[in-house]
């Protein structure tokens, strides 16, 4: 095996209409995974950062999220949940403690003087919202997400390996490693590296697009 | 709006930062207090602006705001207090969105912030962003201006400037401002400057 044959098998791959399926197919899970945790972690931060009780209440729950391996998880999960939205809920799991944490952090760390300054100027929650929370916490939910996505990535293409739900990136690493197809499981590492990189750029850039016009508002 | 501060005591563990003051400040008056650092005089205005609970005494804003609620504060604290990555204008903006933008920009000109209007608060030097802070209290709607050492940092010809612009600012209005500098009170036309 020499990487003259992956790029030939990716190159065969490419033109096959399977290919683009599976990417299609693995990539709304995951993402949809990623963006739900995103939603679901950033509400979760901010009331918590609110109500210390939700805040006692989350840490045990998400310290064992954080605790249990994939792989764990996965085999739990797959009894509840059929193997097509496996990767979904997975990535979920595996992103949503590391949001939630940052963003908490963030809200945390805001400069005490600036929320002390938009108390004594009467600022709205939505002004003090957009203009002093959202550039405290951005970098800490950039840094989040950063994280986030190379993880559920992983964990969500280990869970469609184990799961081997039909026609996703996962099945064709379970098939490559079934037939010992070497190029195969190569190509689909780098349709992998390829497709998360990608969508790691697109999203941070829709994150910073939304930043400068919300604060431009 | 009138002020009757009355047997106000603060402490911080052990140390005790005022111990029972008790102060008068008349309606649309401008008063300066002094002091050696360490007296309470920030801890005072903290309380005033409602950022401090004082340990006991009690704070009487006379007959409350004309629309009969807590009264507004405006204050210039003893630092800047920007949103570093907004423009100066939308730092004021901020604080006062319901100003015509003109009466801003006349306010930006007169104390000389064109050049730096639109940049972002971090790259503006210390002088601009004091002024920038300064002109945001004073453009918000208030009834009780609070100024902690707000020319500190100022060149001469600057602060003669700033100094002008608050003194056309403040008149007729209930103003409490710190400073170290008995000249800097006397420029500004206080009518009662109190040692603490």
């Amino acid at each position: 095996m020499s990487p003259f044959s992956v790029v030939r098998r990716l190159s065969e791959l490419i033109q096959t209409s399977g290919f683009w399926q599976s990417i299609c197919f693995s990539l709304v899970r995951i993402a949809g995974g990623f963006l739900t945790a995103v939603i679901v972690g950033i509400c979760l931060a901010s009331i918590a950062s609110r109500f210390g009780v939700l805040r006692e209440l989350l840490a045990p729950a998400l310290q064992t999220i954080k605790a249990i391996p994939v792989a764990s998880f996965i085999i739990l999960v797959l009894i509840w949940v059929p193997s097509r939205n496996l990767s979904m809920l997975i990535s979920f799991l595996i992103v949503l403690p590391v949001i939630y944490a940052n963003v908490l952090k963030g809200i945390d760390s805001t400069d005490t003087q600036l929320l002390e300054m938009s108390q004594v100027f009467r600022i709205g929650i939505s002004r003090k919202i957009r203009y002093i929370y959202l550039s405290q916490v951005l970098p800490y939910f950039q840094a989040a997400c950063s994280v986030g996505l190379g993880l559920c990535w992983k964990s969500g293409i280990a869970a469609e390996v184990i799961g081997i739900p039909s026609g996703s990136i996962g099945e064709r690493l379970y098939e490559a490693k079934v037939y010992l197809n070497t190029p195969d499981l190569f190509a689909w590492t780098v349709v992998i590296v390829v497709v998360s990189l990608a969508f790691e750029k697109l999203f941070m850039l829709v994150v910073k697009r939304i930043v400068r016009s919300v604060e431009s508002m | 709006m009138s002020i009757i501060l009355s047997n106000i005591t603060k402490s911080y563990g052990d140390q005790m930062v005022l111990n029972n003051i008790s102060l008068d400040i008349a309606r649309t008056e401008t008063t300066v207090l002094m002091g050696k650092s360490g007296r309470g005089k920030t801890t005072l205005l903290r309380i005033l602006a409602g950022l401090e609970v004082a340990d006991t005494g009690t704070i009487d804003f006379g007959l409350k705001s004309d629309t009969g609620t807590s009264p507004k504060i405006s204050m210039v604290f003893q630092e800047d207090r920007l949103c570093e990555n907004l423009s100066a204008l939308t730092n004021i903006r901020l604080v006062c969105p319901h100003i015509d933008k003109d009466v801003v920009l006349r306010a930006i000109d007169a104390l000389d912030l064109c050049d730096g209007l639109h940049k972002p608060a971090r790259e503006l030097s210390g002088g601009m962003k004091r002024r920038v802070a300064i002109l945001r209290a004073l453009l918000s709607d208030y009834d009780i201006l609070i100024m902690d050492e707000p020319f500190k940092g100022l060149d001469e010809d600057t602060k003669r400037i700033v100094m002008d612009f608050v003194c056309a600012h403040i008149q007729e209005k209930t103003a409490l401002i710190v400073t170290h500098d008995r000249r800097e009170a006397e420029m500004l036309g206080a009518t009662n400057i109190i040692e603490l």
